[in-house]
């Protein structure tokens, strides 16, 4: 094994064995955004070392081939919102070809695909829990440099996330490093483009209220699955902030058919406001999607009344209706954008 | 006569006769005596020589100057002070005399000497502060019940010609070519040649305003597509560019651009540069542009556009519509020229040869680099290599100056781009 070292020393460290399994066992899920969902679905490992039944893991119930459809329907797939201009910074030529009916259709294939690519959900973990184990304790070596190493393995071939991260103290201890350690160390050694090693300014509490004033969701939840791992403390933070600030402002439809719309839909479910989302969903005249809504909250909250209901034959009407009666919070509103859904279809009917 | 007089006075003492002398100072007039320098011969006059080389100006010395006020600084009422103040009447006094005046005067009419170039504004400047080419000329005139409002008229060509004429020998002439439009697409181009200056760029404004052109703009910012054009000598290469790009062209291009309304455009001219035939070839590359459609027809296949901005999404343009279907990969023949790049050129390519070698860093050549100039390049080396990351680190450094920064993290204005660069003195700003 090959030990790269922060300060140009070397030295070979022999500790017990590879890393103890079974209960300290410290997989961390490769959930980086570009990773296939079908990847993540084979390789379920969680990330919490606390398995309390009180803390129930939201990674686990994301996960599931179930929740993963109804997230994507509900997002929808809408090419020209999915390629729109952003920023125009890219002054490129132009480029015109002329195709054939079958090199047409290919093209129009592969733009699909590309746009599936895209609207790849940001996966939802629990937060990361530090997990420092000492690996071992000497005292002969205290103070032997005025700072502290860092370790990384770097031969081929082991994914990032993976990779083996040890720390040598002042005082002599080795132990396996921080999360803080080992994302720096990541990032120095295996840098992502776009990522920096100290947080930008953008997503500290005061800052990140000037752009959310200014409804710029998609720069805030972009540059967040650029800049942190799903489940660093910050992404959950400020991603739970712009959520909750979509919530208050109404503006779901900036995420739709872009890859943020299922984290936020999950969201709301998980904490059960879903109402304001729904309501958006029926004015909109996105019955079906309202229903996968309520698909998910029973998946998500087993314990609910809404588990209880059949999806499969009854009307979706009565569905929402009963939701309104059971579980809803604000069932003023939902009642009454509900009531001018009905008359919008009423009058559609008639008209023919 | 004189010496009867002159004996008389000798006899009677309390008689004085002054003998007058005359001079040119009191005989003859301003205007005359300042003709014996300034006059110039009608030979010479024919040459040019009345105006500008070797002929002085007629100064009016009477400026700076007031009547009852000289040498002496005396008091004349009725001329220069009231006759009565009050209840008296106001007595001839003699007062010191004024040591500045002299030199008052002297500013005065040194002022006049002076040429004194009128300093015109940015924003009607031309192609350059001194030239007039370039200038706006306003709105051009209503002809009949045809009002021109949102029209402007620029000037493109001003020249002064002279032609030997016969019995009247040579005759100066002022040639003005104008083009006028209106931002959304209406242009119009006309030429005057007349004696006066101010009236051959009024006749060409009329001429431009007879006649106008309508040319298409594409999604309201840019031609159809790439094209080349030629005018006797002057050969136009334009190509389209994306929005936000500008006008990347000569001026004269970019000032027909900026009439007819196209706003971002890269322009290339080839050969001569003739303000005129600059303008024609322009104008006719424009007027031939092809539709979209056309050019679908003209190879019978679909054309499909793949743009930058939108993530090179495939936006189908065109589909051949005159009845048969597009063309399949086997009737299209292998050796058939399908780039639409060569095709708006029709055929010509750049030639791009190897440009000079760049130049070498300073590094590269300069052995002492620990002193002066080369000192500070070694300090600021990092900086000029990773931009971004310095202004991430001076941003982070220093929250209030930088606040507009945080507020638009993803737009580096050139503004706050400039002030983030500027360097307060005598700061040390530690390393982050």
């Amino acid at each position: 094994m090959h030990f790269k070292i922060e300060k140009f020393t070397f030295c070979f460290i022999t500790f017990g064995g590879p890393k103890t399994d079974k209960g300290n066992r410290m997989f961390r899920s490769l959930i980086r955004p570009s990773t296939c969902v079908r990847c993540l679905i084979s390789r379920i490992q969680y990330n919490s070392t606390s398995k309390s039944k009180s803390e129930v893991d939201p990674g686990a119930v994301f996960i599931r081939k179930d929740v993963q459809d109804l997230l994507t329907n509900i997002t929808g797939f809408d090419l020209s919102r999915i390629f729109r201009t952003r920023t125009n910074k890219n002054l490129d030529r132009i480029v015109y070809k002329y195709l054939t009916d079958k090199q047409l259709k290919e093209e129009q294939e592969k733009t699909v695909e590309r746009g599936r690519a895209k609207l790849q959900i940001p996966p939802i973990l629990t937060e990361a829990k530090e997990n420092v184990e000492i690996l071992e304790k000497d005292e002969m070596l205290s103070g032997f440099s005025p700072s502290k190493h860092l370790f990384i393995d770097i031969s081929l071939g082991i994914p990032i996330r993976d990779r083996l991260i040890i720390a040598r103290d002042v005082d002599g201890t080795l132990r396996t490093a921080t999360l803080d350690e080992k994302r720096r160390m990541r990032q120095i050694y295996f840098p992502i483009s776009g990522r920096e090693l100290v947080m930008p300014k953008m997503f500290e509490e005061e800052q990140l209220e000037k752009i959310l004033e200014r409804c710029d969701y998609q720069l805030i939840l972009d540059r967040a699955c650029v800049q942190f791992e799903p489940d660093e403390p910050e992404y959950i933070r400020v991603t739970h902030r712009t959520y909750e600030h979509i919530d208050k402002t109404n503006s779901y439809d900036v995420l739709r058919s872009t890859r943020h719309f299922g984290p936020m839909a999950f969201y709301y479910v998980w904490f059960k406001k879903v109402d304001r989302l729904m309501s958006d969903m029926l004015s909109r005249n996105l019955i079906n999607d309202a229903v996968s809504l309520l698909q998910l909250y029973a998946i998500i909250h087993p314990d609910s009344n809404v588990a209880t209901y059949e999806f499969h034959d009854t009307n979706p009407h009565r569905l929402i209706e009963a939701f309104i009666d059971d579980e809803a919070r604000i069932p003023d509103l939902l009642s009454e954008t509900f009531r001018q859904y009905i008359r919008k279809n009423q009058q559609a009917v008639k008209n023919g | 006569m004189l010496g009867a007089l002159f004996h008389y006075v000798k006899k009677c003492p309390q008689v004085m006769l002054m003998p007058v002398r005359t001079s040119i100072y009191t005989n003859v007039t301003a205007q005359d005596l300042w003709k014996t320098i300034t006059s110039v011969s009608n030979a010479g006059a024919k040459r040019g020589r009345a105006k500008r080389r070797g002929a002085t100006k007629f100064k009016d010395l009477n400026l700076g100057q007031r009547i009852g006020q000289g040498k002496s600084n005396i008091q004349w009422p009725g001329l220069n002070a009231p006759v009565i103040q009050g209840r008296e009447p106001v007595p001839i006094v003699e007062r010191p005399p004024d040591p500045m005046r002299e030199q008052r005067l002297l500013e005065v009419r040194n002022r006049l000497d002076r040429f004194r170039r009128l300093s015109i504004p940015p924003s009607e400047r031309g192609f350059t502060g001194g030239s007039p080419a370039g200038k706006s000329l306003g709105q051009p005139e209503s002809i009949n019940e045809m009002t021109f409002e949102n029209f402007d008229s620029r000037l493109i060509e001003f020249k002064t010609l002279q032609r030997t004429i016969g019995k009247i020998g040579r005759k100066k002439f002022t040639s003005a070519f104008v083009a006028v439009g209106n931002g959304q697409g209406l242009v119009g181009y006309g030429k005057a040649l007349t004696q006066d200056a101010q009236q051959s760029l009024q006749k060409a404004k009329t001429v431009a305003a007879r006649q106008l052109l309508y040319i298409p703009i594409c999604d309201g910012h840019t031609i159809f597509h790439d094209f080349y054009e030629a005018y006797y000598f002057t050969k136009v290469r334009c190509e389209k560019r994306p929005p936000g790009y500008g006008l990347r062209c000569h001026r004269i291009i970019a000032l027909l651009c900026r009439l007819i309304g196209i706003k971002d455009m890269y322009a290339k001219i080839d050969g001569a540069i003739n303000p005129q035939n600059v303008t024609k070839a322009f104008l006719r590359g424009l007027l031939k542009q092809k539709t979209y459609q056309d050019w679908a027809n003209a190879k019978q296949l679909h054309l499909v556009e793949y743009r930058p901005e939108d993530d090179y999404f495939p936006r189908l343009l065109a589909s051949p519509n005159n009845g048969q279907p597009a063309r399949t990969s086997l009737e299209i023949d292998p050796d058939e020229d399908l780039d639409f790049e060569r095709l708006c050129f029709e055929g010509r390519t750049l030639d791009k040869r190897q440009s000079a070698e760049q130049s070498e860093p300073w590094y590269a050549t300069k052995d002492k680099t620990r002193y002066g100039w080369y000192k500070y390049l070694r300090r600021r080396h990092w900086e000029t290599v990773q931009e971004n990351a310095t202004i991430e680190r001076l941003a982070r450094m220093d929250e209030n100056r930088y606040d507009s920064y945080y507020r638009y993290p993803d737009e580096y204005h050139t503004d706050v781009l400039k002030q983030l660069k500027q360097r307060v003195p005598h700061v040390w700003y530690p390393r982050v």
